[in-house]
């Protein structure tokens, strides 16, 4: 990898604003209509208020609403929905990291000096198709003559080979994961946009009480773990993922609006600022030369933000990671140097990325219980962090430290695209 | 042959793995490919490999995508793939057959297979799709 240059932004940006629609099931919400309930929310926390003429151009985040919807051209969509028009629009896309990057194109172009104010938001809808029709959807992120048509893999199933790999690798087993499944649930309990806003215990008794009001055997589970091994509740999607290994097909938007730093003190006296922005590109599988038990964009990215913004991990006091699947999580803290390679299995196991840890990973719910609609996973999880680091975040917020630097990684594919922010309570 | 994908798969359509290495480098990739990553050249000559690897990582998958389900695969009858990476270096990602059923899939990390081809019809169309066995 040859060396470049030390990056920095030509002007501090800062965050002013930002909301995430509740996620889930919504039938009848388009693209639009989530976007709209998201902007809305995101208008509402500008803490001295804001003119909405002030936005200056939108960088929108979607993977694949022509899949998904038949609708193509996204931006001028949301521009024209959200009343903006004619104010320049553009759709971003990387897969599941596609609004991580509509955020830094919005955070480029204000630190350019073009604009003062301009907003990022991501959207997807994702639970109109059918099942089957999802999974052909988001094979689309992947290598598709060589991943796909050749070797058949689904999402879950690359996640699920670089869980192999892991797990052979460094002794770890399917209860390593279930950790992950566990802390996560246990947060989006306390999440009230969360799409399962329950811990695993929780769902664990539902599922108890309905079986006895339909008459029917009540299963003894002892606890989640009892739960998670039985594979009548939790069968397998792609060994050694089961369904509570992936994050659910969510409905969702996110929006985010960011301003130049000497703007900012005109909408809050609040200041969060961006430390960092990085991203990487990567090949599929066959470019990492054999070794798939890590994300090597991510570590590139990483590496990158940690440089920019003059930090190191152990500086990092909260982080949101892309945990698409318990698998990725685990992967996404040692990419992050939060733990030594084969580390993170364990440290998950140990209570090391809970809410009360010393580095929550994860306070929001995570993808997996708050929800992955793909193109608004990364602003969602900036706008998460921004929430925190401003003491905001209601039940869920973090008490039992200072927050100052909160970090966000979020994830295209398995790792072709990787976008890692690192934000700065000022 | 091209350096391209239809000619990568015209290749496998004649039973063969092609890869192409670098004149300038002498790095080895698979799927060939037109540009050396390493030093940016375009001085690539192909090569045929052996087929012969071990399994860098593999996945037993029951939730199929409709392209599988449609040849009977699903639930009830999962198929393995993974990332094989073969003796020459390089790696790639096809359908591996596994022997028996197996309870701990992780465990097979790490076995020696090798390549053989098979001819898959969809239709009216026939492919030739790679699938790795023990060896």
């Amino acid at each position: 990898m040859p060396k470049q240059k030390k990056r920095k932004l030509g002007r501090g940006v800062a965050i002013v604003g930002g909301a995430m629609s509740h996620f889930g099931m919504y039938p009848d919400k388009t693209s639009r209509d989530l976007m709209a309930e998201a902007y809305a929310d995101a208008l509402e926390t500008v803490d001295k208020g804001i003119d909405p003429r002030d936005i200056e151009a939108l960088y929108i985040g979607n993977f694949t609403a022509d899949l998904f919807e038949g609708q193509g051209h996204l931006g001028h969509i949301m521009a024209d929905w959200l009343g903006l028009a004619p104010r320049p629009a553009t759709r971003v896309e990387g897969a599941c990291a596609s609004s991580g990057l509509a955020f830094r194109e919005a955070v480029m172009a204000v630190a350019s000096g073009m604009y003062d104010v301009v907003l990022a938001g991501g959207v997807e809808r994702m639970t109109n198709a059918p099942t089957e029709n999802v999974q052909d959807y988001l094979a689309a992120a992947s290598d598709v003559p060589f991943e796909v048509d050749q070797a058949a893999f689904t999402f879950p199933g690359l996640y699920a080979a670089m869980g192999t790999a892991y797990m052979a690798r460094y002794g770890t087993t399917r209860e390593h994961l279930m950790h992950v499944a566990v802390k996560n649930h246990q947060n989006g309990a306390l999440n009230p946009r969360a799409q399962f806003n329950s811990s695993l215990r929780d769902i664990m008794e539902q599922r108890a009480k309905r079986a006895e009001e339909k008459g029917r055997p009540i299963p003894t589970w002892g606890d989640e773990f009892d739960f998670l091994s039985d594979d009548s509740v939790n069968p397998a999607v792609a060994e050694p993922l089961h369904l509570f290994d992936c994050s659910p097909v969510t409905d969702g938007a996110s929006c985010i609006i960011v301003a130049a730093e000497e703007v900012a003190r005109e909408y809050t006296d609040d200041l969060v600022t961006v430390a960092a922005s990085a991203q990487a590109s990567a090949g599929p599988f066959t470019a990492w030369g054999g070794d798939i038990t890590g994300i090597p964009s991510a570590r590139i990215a990483g590496r990158d933000a940690y440089e920019m913004a003059g930090v190191g991990p152990e500086d990092i006091d909260f982080a949101e990671v892309h945990d698409c699947f318990t698998t990725a999580e685990i992967m996404a803290i040692e990419d992050l140097g939060f733990f030594e390679p084969g580390k993170g299995a364990f440290g998950s196991a140990e209570g090391l990325t809970s809410r009360d840890s010393d580095r929550p990973i994860n306070v929001s719910g995570g993808l997996k219980s708050k929800g992955h609609p793909v193109g608004a996973t990364g602003v969602a999880q900036l706008q998460e962090v921004w929430t925190q680091l401003r003491g905001r975040a209601g039940d869920r917020q973090i008490t039992h430290k200072d927050l100052r630097l909160g970090l966000t990684h979020n994830v295209g594919g398995t790792g072709g695209t990787s976008a890692i922010h690192i934000l700065e309570r000022k | 042959m091209d350096l391209t994908v239809a000619g990568y798969m015209k290749e496998l359509s004649e039973y063969r793995i092609a890869a192409s290495r670098c004149n300038d480098c002498d790095a080895l990739y698979l799927p060939p490919r037109p540009i050396c990553p390493n030093c940016q050249t375009r001085n690539m000559s192909v090569e045929q490999l052996s087929g012969e690897g071990e399994v860098a990582g593999l996945t037993s998958i029951s939730i199929v995508p409709s392209a599988m389900a449609s040849r009977g695969y699903g639930r009830k009858n999962p198929y393995v793939t993974g990332v094989v990476v073969l003796k020459e270096g390089p790696s790639l990602t096809a359908r591996i057959e596994l022997p028996d059923d197996v309870e701990e899939i992780q465990s097979r990390v790490g076995m020696p297979v090798k390549a053989s081809f098979e001819d898959e019809t969809d239709g009216d169309e026939t492919r030739v799709t790679l699938v790795f066995r023990p060896s």
